[in-house]
């Protein structure tokens, strides 16, 4: 029978052991600990077990000679020179002689770590005023925003918002809705105080403020019965009260004229409770229409009393009553209610945590170059810790002498970041844009300052503990040895080794990051659009029912109003539609070929006969809408081409019918096909688009478009846009004086807005991406003159033997940029799995793109070779009788 | 008092224990003896921390055995009492026995 040799104990615990216990006892306790292992072995526990049991035990036999062996030398210390904290003055006090000495390390690592702390800092400061404050309301989890998705029997849908026989639905029954209001956010032209000027505004219900539970700084704010409200009202910010009224009291009850309407002013709305932008700078009374079809964004406060979950439930069961009622038309309803901070911070939530995380990645690689200065200046200093150790330093009073500079590094480190951050916060206030909300409190405040000076004194501790573990436990006898480099040996050179590793891996992971997103956005900002911004203006009027009673009478008003605006000198074209190229409404119908089973969803689309020639969108096939397609006449529509692809494959379309949605499945003959253009948001592809003359739904339950609003498209000839905004608000002034105005806003703008987000993104994680190139590169060029230094010794023996300079600069550089390879191979391994993290923010680019992946990676080579190419070329320059004899 | 000061109770244990195993004792059967005699499972780290300690306070003295061969060649660390050791352990029992004086009864009723 053989026996198998009992296994060896793990090494690993010999690691252990080395750190902690003393030396005199290392044999002692190790030999113990075998002799039970293989006692345990021998009694057939399995190495499963025993592994585990052998590194616990060890754990805890270095532990507990840690802290006893803290402990002891403490209390020594502090009998003998009377307390910690005044040797740990002499600490401080030596640290700073220290760098005054050796100004430009010191200075180096001062600013890395300052660039690491501000980036954070600032990124921590957005993150904090966006996501982690409370909305500024008294109970804002209480207040939801309430938007419904409705599909109707005859197969077509729309939804976004709520429709307004719902909204009364809930502000009638429910028991746990204390107060709903509608609003409409747009912008006004506020006249008659000075020169007129358009202010971001709000069209709101009376309720609004209670909603929102903001208590009017001055004033009783909008009457709750608005049956005693002669005059329409409005609502200002103490922004614009400051700077119309000059803070004046007397500001109560004057009057404003918004967009040629004159309002009394009935309160001052503090400041920073604005809703539904920051800048809203006023919010004008309206009222509902009793018989009125308002579809528009809602927002209601539960009652304190009543549990959430219970409120949510009630909220859906009124909703799907009052559908039920509606019956005929409405075949399923989706409510969703979500809070009102989800609703403003949900979409840009996880772009902030991946820029914090970004921003914690620079710090690392700050921490790493200034781990990395120290642990190299300790090398230097080998000598004078064996001298004192010699002389009776203990190993913890050499270690807080380390801490302690690393400490005084990053306590300015951090003050000068706080400098860096406040700087950067201010960069990104200008730069961001409105899309990302509740950015305008962003300021410096305690919390913002306690942020940098925590993570300096955490980087502090961190770093001082890493670099001062060896530098504590110099070889006494090598230190003293004369001229001796005796703490470069190979342990110290794999931690350093590893920091570069680390260092390069992480900036490449950033690099690749922003060259993803720089790489996305400028596909997105390149993308054909398939039409033309350029010049093109948007209104939007919001009538009530009231206005016009019937169809007939809206179409009406828009068609005097195109031709009074046709007759405009500065106007190229106006067109009215449904929607508008990145209008977020959106209406289904389903579309198919008589005769086949399948059927196609389409967006589809209401549009006066200019509508493609003034938006700029080719039609490729057949013909646009003629003013003789009206009710009565041959239905018509026109497909955008991605419509026509899909009904008709590569057969033409003009010519051919289709069967649009409806109950009689009405036959509509094709009359052109228009070129595809992105309806929608610019990173989604075009849908398919049906569009009907406006004057044929007329009479057509099945075209309903005064339930969605009616956009008016205005090309201007010149491109002066601005001067024809008034002239189009007065256009509509003196066609029906007691329209309230819509909002104006010109196309290339709200694409431009519409972009400023993955814009915003992209600049700073480039900033990010380089700022961490530049630390990797300074590190590198120190690790590598570093290595020069050392090793001066060794290179001149080399060239007098008669190696060549180019085999000796080889040699130094492979040093630095062996790291980096591996470093760059762990990044792209990582950046490889991460990046898909990205997907959702990239655009015409897969999150795994190789010409990101390539350019970041040659990039960051070229930076590193000539980061080692300066200093490894002083290597080949030395004289070896020189060097020699100084050495 | 002598200038050692009271000895604390896993000293104590561990002295006995010391004193019971006579030319056997080292850290593993130190370990074990007080297992046995009073259920308590001392913690390996701090068996060896009070020994260094009794040790630095001269209240005992090791040596190293031959390397054996059960413990993968390594040494064991034998220990032995020095006087002060006696010395301190009657004082520690002196210190606990006035303070129990007339304490039983009442101790033992609860």
């Amino acid at each position: 029978m053989s026996h198998r040799p009992p296994s060896p104990p793990p090494r690993l615990a010999a690691r252990l052991f080395g750190r902690a216990v003393p030396s005199r006892w290392k044999l002692s306790v190790s030999g113990d600990l075998d002799e039970e292992w293989y006692q345990r072995q021998a009694d057939g526990q399995s190495l499963w077990t025993l592994r585990p049991w052998y590194l616990f035990q060890s754990l805890r036999i270095a532990l507990s000679f840690f802290r006893a062996g803290f402990a002891e030398r403490d209390a020594v210390q502090s009998s003998r020179k009377g307390g910690w904290a005044t040797s740990f003055r002499q600490d401080i006090r030596l640290a700073g002689r220290l760098f005054r000495r050796h100004p430009l390390p010191s200075s180096m690592a001062v600013s890395a770590l300052a660039l690491g702390i501000g980036v954070n800092s600032a990124v921590f400061s957005v993150v904090d005023q966006v996501l982690l404050r409370p909305l500024p309301y008294p109970a804002p989890e209480r207040i939801l925003q309430v938007s419904a998705t409705l599909m109707m029997g005859n197969g077509m849908s729309f939804g976004g918002s709520l429709p307004q026989a719902h909204f009364e639905a809930l502000r009638n029954r429910s028991r746990s809705v204390e107060a709903i209001a509608y609003y409409n956010a747009g912008q006004t032209i506020v006249s008659g105080r000075g020169e007129a000027r358009v202010y971001p505004s709000a069209f709101v219900t009376q309720d609004f403020f209670r909603v929102l539970g903001v208590n009017p700084l001055l004033g009783r704010g909008f009457a709750s019965d608005l049956g005693a409200v002669s005059q329409p009202q409005v609502m200002i910010s103490e922004g614009l009260w400051k700077s119309l009224f000059g803070g004046d009291p007397g500001a109560l009850g004057s009057r404003l004229t918004v967009d040629d309407v004159a309002r009394v002013v009935v309160g001052i709305v503090p400041s920073g409770t604005g809703f539904p932008s920051s800048e809203t700078a006023l919010w004008c009374l309206r009222r509902l229409d009793p018989a009125g079809k308002t579809l528009e964004p809602a927002i209601l406060r539960v009652r304190s009393q009543v549990p959430l979950d219970q409120a949510d439930k009630e909220i859906e069961q009124i909703l799907m009553a009052s559908w039920e009622e509606e019956g005929a038309i409405v075949d399923q309803a989706d409510v969703s209610s979500t809070s009102l901070y989800e609703s403003i911070v949900g979409g840009v939530r996880p772009a902030l945590w991946a820029l914090m995380a970004a921003a914690g990645l620079v710090l690392l690689v700050a921490c790493a170059n200034v781990a990395h200065l120290m642990m190299a200046r300790a090398a230097v200093r080998g000598r004078e810790f064996g001298i004192r150790s010699t002389l009776g330093a203990g190993r913890w009073r050499l270690m807080r002498q380390v801490i302690a500079e690393s400490l005084l590094l990053s306590c300015a480190g951090s003050l000068l970041g706080i400098g860096a951050a406040a700087a950067l916060v201010h960069l990104m206030m200008a730069r961001a844009p409105a899309e990302i909300p509740r950015l305008d409190g962003l300021g410096f405040d305690l919390r913002t300052i306690l942020w940098p000076l925590a993570l300096g004194l955490l980087t502090g501790v961190a770093l001082g503990l890493v670099s001062s573990r060896r530098a504590s436990r110099p070889a006494a006898d090598a230190a003293l040895r004369d001229g001796a480099s005796c703490t470069t040996g190979p342990r110290r050179s794999w931690t350093l080794n590893s920091l570069l590793v680390g260092q390069s891996a992480m900036t490449l992971v950033l690099l690749l990051g922003a060259s993803l997103l720089t790489h996305s956005f400028y596909r997105l900002i390149r993308v054909d659009l398939g039409y033309r911004p350029d010049g093109l203006l948007v209104t939007e009027f919001q009538p009530g029912e009231s206005h016009f009673p019937t169809p007939r009478n809206h179409l009406d008003f828009y068609d005097a109003l195109m031709e009074r605006l046709s007759k405009d000198p500065g106007v190229r074209g106006v067109a009215a539609g449904s929607h508008t190229p990145m209008a977020n409404k959106w209406y289904l119908a389903s579309v198919q070929v008589p005769g086949s089973s399948q059927s196609e969803q389409a967006q589809l689309q209401m549009v006066s006969e200019d509508y493609f020639s003034v938006l700029g969108a080719d039609l490729i096939e057949g013909r646009a809408f003629l003013p003789t397609d009206r009710a009565g006449s041959r239905p018509v529509a026109v497909l955008n081409q991605t419509l026509a692809r899909r009904l008709f494959g590569d057969a033409p379309a003009v010519g051919q019918v289709i069967e649009s949605s409806g109950g009689d499945r009405r036959q509509v003959l094709v009359a052109g096909v228009v070129a595809d253009y992105l309806a929608g948001r610019l990173n989604q592809p075009a849908p398919p688009l049906l569009f009907r003359p406006l004057r044929q739904s007329i009479g057509d339950q099945d075209l309903p478009f005064w339930r969605l609003g009616m956009y008016l498209l205005v090309g201007s000839r010149d491109g002066r846009i601005e001067e024809l905004v008034p002239r189009l608000s007065s256009a509509a002034a003196e066609i029906d004086p007691s329209l309230p105005p819509g909002g104006v806003s010109e196309l290339s703008a709200r694409l431009s807005r519409s972009v400023a987000q993955p814009r915003f993104y992209s600049a700073l994680a480039g900033t990010f991406g380089l700022g961490a190139l530049i630390l990797v590169a300074v590190g590198l060029y120190g690790a590598v003159a570093y290595t020069v230094s050392r090793r001066t010794q060794e290179m001149v023996v080399r060239l007098a033997l008669g190696a060549s300079p180019r085999s000796v600069l080889r040699l130094v550089m492979w040093q630095g940029l062996s790291k980096v390879l591996l470093g760059v191979t762990l990044g792209l391994m990582a950046g490889l799995v991460g990046s898909r993290w990205l997907a959702a923010h990239l655009f015409g680019i897969s999150a795994r793109d190789p010409l990101s992946f390539a350019a970041v990676t040659v990039f960051l080579l070229i930076v590193t070779l000539a980061a080692c190419w300066i200093p490894a070329r002083r290597a080949t320059r030395l004289d070896p009788m020189e060097a020699l004899r100084t050495s | 008092m002598s200038k050692i000061g009271l000895l604390g109770e896993l000293e104590q244990l561990v002295l006995l224990a010391i004193l019971r195993l006579g030319e056997e004792a080292y850290a593993v059967a130190i370990r074990q003896e007080i297992r046995e005699r009073t259920g308590l499972r001392a913690a390996r780290g701090a068996v060896y921390v009070i020994l260094d300690r009794l040790e630095k306070k001269g209240l005992l003295t090791s040596w190293f055995s031959e390397p054996l061969p059960e413990r993968g060649g390594k040494a064991r660390r034998y220990f032995k009492l020095e006087p002060p050791a006696l010395e301190a352990l009657s004082q520690a029992r002196g210190a606990m026995n006035s303070m129990w004086e007339g304490l039983e009864p009442e101790v033992e009723s609860i």
